[in-house]
């Protein structure tokens, strides 16, 4: 208020400088009649001022100052809203500045999201059982619109407390950019995600494994190996709309790898990427310091769609390939060098929500095609048991129900029982390789689970579960978990 | 080295085509009123700057906060006589705004809603005609509620959920400010 007074003030001292300096100029002293002219239009311009005034004072906003400022001024570098104010508004009420609605622009804002779960209770080990306590993951989320067409985006995580130097600092945990590229938006059917690190698109938890995407307080278990989430590596994406609610996203990856470790193959022994214990899941390559073991790229597509036909279902459909996974100087323990093999994967998963309900059903299925199993390290590493076949596959079929209590009670929270079955075989037929074949049974894997996620807002949830683990070994894996979580996303 | 040069090809293919068709605003401010409103012959502002009063009446009315200082709005003519009002508003999606206009009848019930521009880089399905639909019919007093009267989308929740709580938002403002 006190600005515009302020600037009132000025104008009307700007007018009579300015009519003063006129009539100087002019070198003759005005006529009465021009005299009165000016001070008519003095006049008109003051009651005009005054106009404005009271209209300003009339409607003083409550909303923050730094909102306007901000507004305003993105609407002014975004130069959108000129021609549209030419057409749509009339000179006594103009569109200034679009502060609105539409004149909100988030380039030139970074903007900051987080997610994270922390997961407690105990899980059984041979052993007996183990009660504890785990900083899963804090993630940031940074996002900076830098035109609107180009878009960075980044996934920084800290995993189980982070890391530190000192042993004695017990933290065993890491910090991983799992996501950093820059997109290039053309229009809605073909984007450019240039040259980073970024999730495969392959499933649905490795895209959206936010804990608030998922009931359980662990991952689901396909991603848990059959699909290595999180997936990351370095690539580049097209991506976009095909029609309406169907999607797609093509990506040049790095590959897999068949190699546990970091540095590159060793003269000894070293760990497997791909087993019949572990499935894919210590497979994925090293995102830095060039230190992938092959040359071969990974192709991923994936086609996203939610047929109108049936509301409320959604769904992925998802293809993985690389020519090879074998890393360079790749031995067997006899010191026999491997050949190549081939990696081919394929996803299905659907989500349906029952509209205008609260039953809820998700259903998946992979599978994994090892082109030549005799050249996997896991068959020639000199361990009989960790052995894999030609293929790899498993489903999971789940089932919630959400009693959203926020409708009947303010404030209400919602809770979603669930129970999901997965069914895994990481040791299927066709072994080859230097291996003594004698696979436990350890690769045929049923995991009952069953619990509840509480969601007091939709950014927060609090997780119970119970997981049945069985294996076809002669004794029990011992590795059902009671566990709670806290998970958040915002 | 020659088998090498091939990966250029697809590359080459991106920037020749962003240099044809580079944007994602998907409907501006005057082609979205067209659309919403095609006989019309005029559209009359009627922009509003919300009261302390009225901000809290919308806020207890929708159950959403209030991200502007007014909103834009527009009368829709047509040979003189009120075909309805329409609406510019955004919300946040993911991290990024989304711009969307709400065509509204002059009884305040909604005729179409159209994404004026969507930057996230998933979520994109909340511009499919079908999802946009449920929108229409709905009132101020309708539940207007994800899962319940409007489906979510699996995989563009946020969007979903967000845009969904701005129609509820817009439908308050409209009867508290506009009506």
């Amino acid at each position: 208020m006190k600005q515009l007074l302020v600037t009132l003030s000025f104008l009307l001292a700007l007018c009579s400088i300015s009519s003063q300096s006129q009539g100087a100029s002019s070198g003759a002293a005005p006529s009465n009649e021009e005299l009165l002219k000016q001070v008519q239009a003095l006049a008109a311009k003051v009651d005009q001022l005054e106009k404005k005034l009271s209209r300003y004072e009339k409607s003083e906003p409550a909303a923050p100052a730094e909102k306007h400022t901000r507004v305003t001024k993105s609407a002014t570098e975004s130069g959108k809203s000129a021609p549209e104010s030419d057409t749509t508004f009339t000179e006594n009420e103009p569109m200034k500045a679009p502060l609105f609605g539409l004149g909100y622009r988030s380039n030139a804002v970074l903007s900051l999201g987080a997610y994270g779960e922390l997961k407690f209770g105990g899980q059984q080990a041979p052993g007996g059982w183990k009660d504890g306590f785990d900083a899963g993951r804090i993630v940031l989320l940074p996002t900076y619109q830098i035109t609107d067409n180009i878009i960075f985006n980044a996934e920084i995580e800290f995993e189980h407390g982070g890391i530190a130097v000192d042993d004695d600092d017990k933290l065993t945990g890491s910090v991983d950019i799992e996501q950093a590229y820059i997109d290039f938006k053309f229009n809605e059917h073909l984007n450019w995600r240039a040259p980073g690190v970024d999730v495969v698109p392959f499933g649905f938890i490795n895209l959206f494994h936010e804990p608030t995407q998922f009931y359980s307080v662990q991952r689901p278990e396909l991603d848990n190996g059959l699909i290595p989430t999180t997936w990351f590596e370095g690539s580049t994406s097209l991506y976009g709309k095909i029609v309406d609610n169907l999607n797609y996203q093509f990506q040049v990856n790095t590959g897999l790898e068949d190699i546990g470790q970091n540095d590159g193959v060793p003269d000894g022994p070293y760990e497997a990427g791909i087993s019949g214990v572990e499935a894919l899941g210590l497979a994925r390559t090293p995102v830095g310091d060039f230190n992938q073991t092959k040359n071969s790229p990974g192709y991923a597509l994936r086609f996203s769609y939610t047929p109108p036909f049936v509301p409320g279902l959604s769904g992925s459909t998802s293809v993985f390939y690389t020519s090879n996974v074998t890393p360079r100087d790749a031995h067997a323990d006899t010191g026999e060098e491997l050949g190549h093999t081939s990696v081919t994967m394929v996803d299905t998963e659907v989500r349906y929500r029952v509209p205008k309900s609260g039953a809820e059903f998700r259903g998946e299925f992979v599978n994994v095609h090892l082109g030549s199993p005799g050249n996997l390290r896991a068959n020639n590493d000199g361990d009989p048991e960790n052995n894999a076949g030609d293929h790899m596959w498993g489903y999971s079929l789940e089932a919630a129900y959400h009693f959203d209590l926020s409708r009947s009670i303010h404030n209400g929270w919602e809770f979603v029982p669930f129970y999901r079955y997965t069914y895994e075989n990481l040791q299927t037929s066709g072994f080859r390789g230097r291996d003594n074949n004698f696979p436990t049974g350890q690769g045929k894997r049923q995991f009952h689970t069953f619990g509840i996620a509480a969601f007091p807002t939709p950014q927060i949830v609090l997780k119970l579960d119970y997981q049945f683990a069985l294996d076809d070994a002669p004794s029990s894996p011992q590795a059902d978990h009671l566990l709670g979580a806290v998970g958040f996303f915002f | 080295m020659d088998d090498r040069l091939k990966w250029l090809t697809p590359a080459a293919l991106v920037f020749a085509s962003a240099g044809s068709t580079y944007a994602t605003t998907y409907l501006g401010v005057a082609e979205a009123q067209r659309i919403c409103f095609p006989g019309a012959d005029q559209f009359v502002p009627r922009h509003i700057v919300f009261t302390a009063t009225q901000i809290k009446a919308i806020e207890v009315a929708s159950g959403e906060k209030i991200l502007t200082r007014g909103q834009q709005v527009w009368k829709a003519i047509r040979a003189g006589k009120l075909q309805g009002y329409f609406i510019v508003d955004y919300v946040i999606g993911k991290h990024l705004a989304i711009d969307y206009a709400l065509a509204l009848s002059p009884a305040g019930e909604v005729r179409q809603l159209e994404i004026l521009t969507y930057r996230e880089s998933y979520g994109g399905e909340i511009r499919s005609a079908d999802w946009r639909k449920q929108f229409e019919g709905k009132t101020s007093r309708s539940p207007l509620a994800l899962n319940d009267d409007i489906r979510n989308i699996s995989g563009a929740t946020l969007s979903s959920r967000h845009v969904t709580e701005g129609v509820k938002r817009v439908l308050a403002t409209y009867d508290i400010c506009v009506r």
